[in-house]
C-alpha cells in the first residue's frame, strides 16, 4: 500500500497495512534541504521540497504544505516579524480597535501573497505520486486572533460579540476562497488548525467560532475536498461539537483524555494525536517514542482512531524519534 | 449584599467600571482600602482563578476580571502607599527568552499581585541577565518564568544557570510554569515550584513568604 492508498482506505474504513502517521512535523523538515526557518515560510518551492522529502524520509501519509498561522493574517494588514531562527509572529496587530472592522473588507487569496504561494506548493505538491499533500487553512479565531491580537480578542469577545462576529465573517470569505483555489489545483485533503478557538468557552465557542469552521468544512465537501481540524490545546469540553463539524479526521492534543474523546465523539470523526510532542517526542529518547505511541495505540487498537503527537513538534526534534513514531505505528497495524 | 461582596461580584462579572466606582464610593464613605483590597478585589478574583481551575469560565472570562481588578488597583494603589501598607514580598515574573506569549504570564501576576505580592513585570522575550540584574535591584525573593513554546522551555533553566553564574541562586525560589512545563521537566532543570495553573501558582507564591 503506498501512503495515498493506505489515507483512503483508512477514512473509508477499510483494511490498511498500518495506521496512517499524520504527525504535523513542522519546521523540522527545514533540516531536510538545509533551509533556514524565514526561507521555508517565505520560498514556497523551498518549503514544498522539504515537506515532500520529509514526508518519505519520516514515513508520513501526507505532504504538511504549511508553514505558519500568519499568512492570511498579514493580509489584512498585520505586522509580521520573521526572525532568523524562530516561526514568525505578529509583530503589530492590523485592528486596533475591534469596531474599526468596518473598514476591513473580505479579502482573495489573489490578495494575499503568501497565500497565493500557499496554493502554488500544494499545487506542486500535488504531482506526488504516491503520497496526497494536506494543505493549511488557519482558522477563523486564530486569523481574527492575528488581526486583533489574541488578549483584545478574548476580551472582545464578551465586550463588543457582533464586531467580533463580523471579522470572524471576513476572515472565513477568504478561507472559502482558499478552498476554492485548493480544489482547482486538484487537492484532495485539507487541514484547519484553530488553536485560538480552544480558549473559548464550549458556550462561545458554540455561538462565534463553530458555524465559521462549519463553514469551511461545508464548502469543502461541497468542493470534494476532505478535511481534517487541528485545535491544540485542551478541547475535552468542544469535542461533542468538532466531530460533528464534518471533519473526517479531529486532532486531539495530548491533554485530552482519548478514551472519554472517543465516547464524546461517538464514531462522527476519526480522532488523531493524543501524545506529548515534547515529553513523549522532542525531550526524549527514540525507544520511549516508540512505546508511548505503541501503548496508546495498542490501548485503542479496535478503534478507528490514528495516534500521533497532539501538536506540532519543535524544530530541533531529533530525527530518530520521529522516525519511531512510524516504527510504532506499523506495529499496531 | 456588603460592599466587598459587591464589588467582588462585579469583578467576577469584568465590569471594569463598576469595579472603579463601586471601589471610589467606599472610599468616600471611609472604608479602608486594604479592607477593600483583600475582602473585595482579591476574593473576587480568587472565585475567578479557582473556576477557571475548574474549566468553569474560560480565558475571555479570566481577562475581563483582571482588567477589572487593575481598574480597582489603579484607584486603590495610592490610598494604600498612603496608608503605609507594605507588600507580603517582591517577585520578578517574565516570559522566557525568544517567547511572546503573556496571557498565561499576565493572570500567574495578577493572581500572585492578588496575594500582596509586589510583582516586577519584566515582560516577554527577557535575557537571563536581565532576570539576574533585576533580582539584584529590587532584592526580589522569587522569580516567576512562564514559557509557551516547547522551543523556549529550556529558556527557563539558562535563567536558573544566569543566576548560578551570578551566585545568587540560593538567594532566590525558581517557579516556572507554562502550557508545555511539566513536575519532571521542573525537576529536571533544578526549579523549585511548578504549578499547572495560575490560582495554584499565587497560592504556592504566598507560602514562600509566610
Ligand atoms: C495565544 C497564542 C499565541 C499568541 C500570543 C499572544 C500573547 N499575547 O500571549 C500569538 C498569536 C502572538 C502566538 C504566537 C506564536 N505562537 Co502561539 N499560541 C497561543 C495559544 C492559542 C494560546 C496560549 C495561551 O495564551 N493560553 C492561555 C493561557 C491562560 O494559558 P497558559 O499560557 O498555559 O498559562 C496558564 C498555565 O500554563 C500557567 N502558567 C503560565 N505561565 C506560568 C508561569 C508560572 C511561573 C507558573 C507557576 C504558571 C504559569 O498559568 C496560566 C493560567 O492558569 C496556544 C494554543 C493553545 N490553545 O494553547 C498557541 C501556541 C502556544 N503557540 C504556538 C506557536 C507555534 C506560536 C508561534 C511560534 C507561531 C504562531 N504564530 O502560532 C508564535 C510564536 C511567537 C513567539 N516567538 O513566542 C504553539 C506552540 C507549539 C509548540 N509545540 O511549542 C501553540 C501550542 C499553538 C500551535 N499548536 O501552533 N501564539
Amino acid at each position: 500500500m503506498n501512503s495515498k492508498e493506505r489515507l483512503d482506505a483508512f477514512i473509508a474504513g477499510s483494511a490498511v497495512d498500518r495506521r496512517p502517521n499524520l504527525t504535523i512535523v513542522g519546521s523540522t523538515v527545514c533540516r531536510m534541504n538545509r533551509i533556514d526557518i524565514p526561507t521555508y515560510c517565505k520560498e514556497w518551492r523551498r518549503m514544498e521540497e522539504a515537506a515532500e522529502l520529509a514526508a518519505h524520509e519520516y514515513r508520513l501519509d501526507f505532504i504538511q504544505v504549511a508553514s505558519d498561522l500568519v499568512r492570511e493574517a498579514e493580509g489584512y494588514g498585520t505586522e509580521v516579524a520573521f526572525p532568523a531562527d524562530r516561526l514568525p509572529y505578529a509583530a503589530g496587530y492590523a485592528l486596533e480597535d475591534i469596531t474599526d472592522v468596518s473598514r476591513l473588507h473580505p479579502l482573495k487569496v489573489q490578495d494575499i501573497p503568501r497565500l497565493c504561494d500557499l496554493v502554488l506548493a500544494a499545487q506542486k505538491a500535488a504531482e506526488c505520486a504516491d503520497i496526497y499533500p494536506m494543505t493549511l487553512a488557519v482558522g477563523p479565531a486564530t486569523v481574527a486572533g492575528n488581526i486583533r491580537g489574541v488578549e483584545d480578542l478574548m476580551m472582545d469577545s464578551l465586550d463588543e460579540p457582533e464586531a467580533v462576529e463580523e471579522l470572524l465573517d471576513i476572515v472565513t470569505e477568504t478561507s472559502l476562497d482558499f478552498l476554492k483555489c485548493l480544489a482547482e489545483t486538484g487537492q484532495k485533503y485539507f487541514y484547519v488548525a484553530d488553536p485560538v478557538a480552544s480558549l473559548l468557552s464550549p458556550r462561545m465557542y458554540l455561538n462565534l467560532i463553530l458555524p465559521r469552521q462549519k463553514k469551511i468544512f461545508d464548502r469543502g465537501r461541497e468542493l470534494g475536498l476532505t478535511g481534517r481540524l487541528h485545535m491544540c490545546g485542551n478541547t475535552t469540553h468542544v469535542i461533542e461539537y468538532t466531530s460533528q463539524l464534518g471533519a473526517a479526521i479531529v486532532d486531539i492534543d495530548h491533554m485530552v483524555d482519548y478514551g472519554e474523546a472517543l465516547e464524546k465523539a461517538a464514531g462522527r470523526c476519526i480522532l488523531n494525536g493524543n501524545i506529548d510532542p515534547v515529553a513523549d517526542v522532542f525531550s526524549c529518547d527514540a525507544a520511549h517514542t516508540h512505546d508511548t505511541i505503541l501503548a496508546l495505540g495498542q490501548k485503542y487498537a479496535s478503534e478507528k482512531a490514528m495516534f500521533m503527537p497532539g501538536c506540532e513538534l519543535p524544530t530541533t526534534t531529533p530525527t530518530e524519534n520521529i522516525l519511531a513514531i512510524a516504527d510504532a505505528l506499523a506495529e499496531i497495524g | 449584599m456588603n460592599v466587598f461582596e459587591s464589588i467582588a461580584d462585579s469583578l467576577e462579572r469584568g465590569r471594569a467600571k463598576e469595579v472603579s466606582a463601586k471601589v471610589t464610593e467606599a472610599l468616600d464613605n471611609g472604608v479602608s482600602p486594604e479592607q477593600i483590597l483583600n475582602e473585595g478585589l482579591v476574593v473576587g478574583m480568587n472565585v475567578i482563578g479557582e473556576q477557571f481551575k475548574n474549566n468553569e469560565v474560560f480565558v475571555p472570562e479570566v481577562l475581563v476580571a483582571a482588567r477589572a481588578m487593575n481598574a480597582g488597583l489603579k484607584i486603590l494603589k495610592p490610598y494604600l502607599q498612603k496608608e503605609g501598607v507594605e507588600p507580603v514580598g517582591k517577585a520578578v515574573i517574565c516570559t522566557v527568552k525568544g517567547d511572546m506569549h503573556d496571557i498565561g504570564k499576565n493572570l500567574v501576576k495578577m493572581m500572585i499581585e492578588g496575594q500582596g505580592i509586589e510583582c516586577i513585570d519584566l515582560g516577554v522575550d527577557v535575557d537571563p541577565q536581565r532576570i539576574v540584574d533585576a533580582v539584584k535591584e529590587s532584592g526580589a525573593k522569587l522569580v516567576c518564568l512562564s514559557a509557551l513554546l516547547t522551543t523556549t522551555m529550556y529558556g527557563q533553566k539558562d535563567v536558573i544557570d544566569a543566576l548560578k553564574a551570578a551566585g545568587i541562586r540560593d538567594q532566590v525560589k525558581v517557579m516556572v510554569g507554562g502550557a508545555p512545563v511539566t513536575q519532571a521537566f521542573a525537576d529536571e532543570i533544578g526549579a523549585d515550584c511548578y504549578t499547572l495553573d495560575a490560582a495554584s501558582a499565587a497560592k504556592a507564591a504566598r507560602a514562600y513568604f509566610d
